[in-house]
């Protein structure tokens, strides 16, 4: 279909009015009070445009200008990601979109914080060198934003390329969302790549290889064999989800629409699905290391959008046909953000997030097609089809992931695994003084049953008899801990007026519960000597 | 800065060989290689995150001219576990530090102890302070690190990336050491334009997906 090659002309006409309104202030403090996630039309709000700021021309009566967002689901959000030539089109549907796939919850609350993070002198050095440069005032916000998510979640570390993520953030979404956002962002996407070290980067970069050698042999053979090509050239395509790399920060939040609609393993079938669209110039070149990672290296700078659409296309398809249940057999580690997302997804589907809170009721509508789009050209009747096919019946893009091939022996023989490493775990490591050096915690279970991928939409029963088995209760200090902060941040919600209980979201109350969970999981991953 | 590129007249023989920049992170290891590759300087330069690729020929007299094939690394501490695949084929390193942080001079040092365990063991490695436009600033003497430099064989220089001063200088310098003598070089493992490419072997088997549960000797 005819899709534009030229972002600019396309996706820049709000940029201007959303960057100059969020240059007026940044947050002062780490609470914040926002009105509900589906406020984003009230202009009352000052971070967001206004109706008028945000339109470009008279609204045409053609196209469909708001969406109801009480017919939205995951699967919807999904298509619209995959299938809408603009994602979801402009940076106010994302302050609105976003915010719900990453479970944040506009309402913030102080939480626990160290006073410093021995990431910090790094931040430090890396405000000014982001991929999108920052206007000066813009990278105060990004400061604040990165200190506050590492002294919040002191057990992750930095690492290069989240400072280009989280300018995505801040540019899209501006700096009071996007603090929340790229927090949650890092505890639900990228925490395996915030371990200690890299090994976690390892598997994912070897998973491309692994799609690759399924789906073309030859140019495997080709790339991988002769030439010695390491999946290096990826690295950062995947440590930032190309935003190190993409000419534009609109074409950055196109691609991060995807992706926050996908589980974390998603950018690997991108990155597969960019190396075997330049098949041809791959097997033509010189099969040498350095050719091979230096052309490479260079595709995502020239991509447009109608690039990024197809790549986005075909990444679903290599999904559809490769599922990593089928894929990668062997599952990923218990505690890996691919293995966990899952459960989000399962929250997104079943919960009822569109329901406004009191306060806000009547402006859950989302803006949609504000952009200016030629009416006569093809993609502006795509863009109108798509929004008007998209229901939410069948959904049989999720087929990958809804196989669900573990069977109960492997579960109750994990469950026996895990229940005794964590009684180990406690009765033995706290007293001894090991010469073993500390290994990091996705590497400890190496002799559980793998766990398969495939645990997308979990049964009840099921996911009942999991959490009472898994035996992590034995962790009892750390968990206590983490229940302790949790609990005093639900009474937050209860303590703070205009937040009435009646009035806090269940999303709200949910949102709480998988950040305790994350924050968990990522306890355990970081103190591997418990 | 003045390189004139070899026109390749006659019997000019090019030399290639991997050069691998290490050193901490905001040393400059990539305003330097830029300078000397487009003989640019830009104040605003992205952190790298993986390792940055790019070539440049030096001539080193009438009849021979060096082709530098170079990899850029990222200087922040955890992307360490991706520079063995760079300096591992390596003849030549080029460790950087910044003359106004004392704590990137000891990190060079490290560097170049691991370079002198675990790579080529004929590699040659030059320690370089950059940043030497900001002697106001200094915090790393240029006598101590032309000392450590003497004592563990290594080529030394300061330069500055954002000036041009001693770039040029510096790889010239690193051209001349580099063993041209056809035959020593090929015993070397390394390989003339002319004889075809020695294939970097590949280790994925700790990036396998089979191997989802860890393992990484990293």
């Amino acid at each position: 279909m005819g899709q534009p090659d030229s972002l600019h002309s396309e996706c820049t006409p709000t940029r201007g009015p959303t960057t100059r309104v969020r240059q007026r202030r940044r947050p002062s403090g780490s609470r914040r009070r926002q009105s509900s996630l589906v406020s984003a039309g009230n202009p009352a709000d000052p971070t967001l445009p206004t109706e008028t700021e945000r339109s470009t021309g008279p609204p045409s009566p053609l196209r469909p200008r708001t969406l109801n967002l009480a017919s939205f689901d995951l699967g919807t959000l999904r298509r619209v990601a995959c299938r809408s030539p603009y994602g979801f089109v402009n940076d106010a549907t994302r302050c609105n979109v976003w915010p719900i796939l990453l479970l944040v919850d506009t309402l913030d609350l102080d939480r626990y914080d160290v006073t410093t993070h021995p990431d910090e002198p790094q931040l430090g050095l890396d405000l000014h060198r982001t991929h999108f440069s920052l206007p000066e005032a813009q990278q105060d916000s990004l400061r604040h934003i990165l200190t506050t998510l590492f002294r919040r979640n002191s057990w992750l570390r930095y690492y290069q390329g989240l400072n280009d993520i989280c300018t995505v953030f801040l540019l899209t979404l501006g700096p009071q969302i996007a603090l929340a956002a790229s927090e949650h962002a890092c505890l639900l996407f990228f925490r395996d790549f915030m371990s200690h070290d890299f090994s976690n980067v390892h598997i994912f970069l070897g998973c491309i290889y692994t799609l690759v050698q399924h789906v073309d042999d030859v140019l495997y053979e080709r790339i991988v064999e002769t030439a010695g090509l390491p999946p290096y050239f990826a690295t950062s395509w995947l440590l930032t989800w190309f935003s190190h790399d993409l000419p534009d920060v609109k074409l950055a939040a196109r691609l991060f629409d995807f992706f926050l609609t996908q589980n974390p393993l998603m950018p690997v079938y991108l990155v597969a699905a960019l190396i075997l669209a330049h098949r041809d110039p791959l097997l033509a070149f010189e099969p040498e290391f350095s050719v091979l990672h230096e052309y490479l290296s260079g595709v995502p700078g020239r991509l447009r959008l109608a690039d990024v659409n197809r790549l986005i296309i075909q990444a679903q398809e290599l999904w559809r046909k490769y599922p990593p249940t089928r894929l990668f057999r062997d599952g990923f580690h218990p505690q890996s953000c691919v293995t966990t997302y899952p459960s989000v997804e399962r929250f997104l589907v079943t919960t009822d997030h569109w329901t406004p809170s009191p306060p806000t009721r009547g402006s859950d509508l989302v803006e949609m097609g504000t952009e200016k789009v030629d009416e006569g050209s093809q993609e502006f009747h795509d863009l109108n089809a798509d929004l008007v096919l998209f229901t939410p019946a069948e959904s049989d893009d999720d087929a990958g992931m809804t196989a669900y091939s573990e069977t109960d022996e492997i579960m109750s023989r994990r469950e026996k695994i895990l229940d005794s490493n964590a009684t180990t775990a406690l009765g033995e490591k706290v007293g001894s003084s090991s010469s073993v050096a500390p290994t990091h915690p996705l590497d400890l279970a190496s002799n559980l049953p793998p766990l398969p991928l495939a645990t997308t939409w979990p049964t009840a029963e099921r996911r009942r008899h999991h959490a009472t088995t898994v035996g992590l209760l034995h962790l009892a200090p750390a968990i206590q801990a983490i229940w302790d902060q949790t609990k005093e941040r639900l009474q937050h919600y209860a303590l703070h007026p205009p937040y009435q209980p009646s009035y806090v979201s269940r999303q709200a109350l949910v949102a709480v519960t998988v950040y305790a969970a994350a924050a968990l999981l990522l306890y355990l991953q970081s103190h591997p000597a418990l | 800065m003045s390189i004139s590129r070899g026109s390749g007249a006659g019997a000019t023989k090019t030399f290639n060989f991997k050069l691998v920049l290490l050193g901490e992170s905001a040393v400059g290891k990539s305003s330097l290689v830029v300078r000397f590759v487009k003989d640019q300087f830009d104040d605003y330069r992205e952190s790298t995150i993986g390792a940055a690729f790019f070539t440049q020929v030096v001539p080193v007299d009438d009849q021979t001219t060096v082709k530098f094939e170079i990899w850029d690394t990222a200087g922040q501490e955890r992307y360490k576990s991706l520079a063995p695949m760079y300096y591992r084929n390596a003849q030549c390193a080029v460790v950087v530090f910044d003359i106004t942080q004392e704590a990137s001079f000891e990190k060079a040092k490290t560097w170049v102890k691991e370079l002198q365990r675990q790579a080529d063991p004929d590699i040659v490695i030059a320690l370089v302070g950059n940043k030497n436009d900001l002697t106001s600033r200094r915090a790393v003497p240029a006598e101590e690190a032309q000392a450590y430099a003497d004592e563990a064989g290594l080529l030394f220089q300061e330069t500055s990336a954002k000036t041009g001063a001693n770039v040029g200088d510096l790889f010239k310098a690193i051209a001349k050491k580099m063993p041209l003598d056809s035959q020593k070089h090929s015993q070397k493992g390394g390989r003339t334009s002319a004889s075809g490419a020695s294939r970097p072997s590949v280790d994925l088997s700790n990036g396998g997906a089979s191997n989802a549960a860890g393992n990484c000797a990293c």
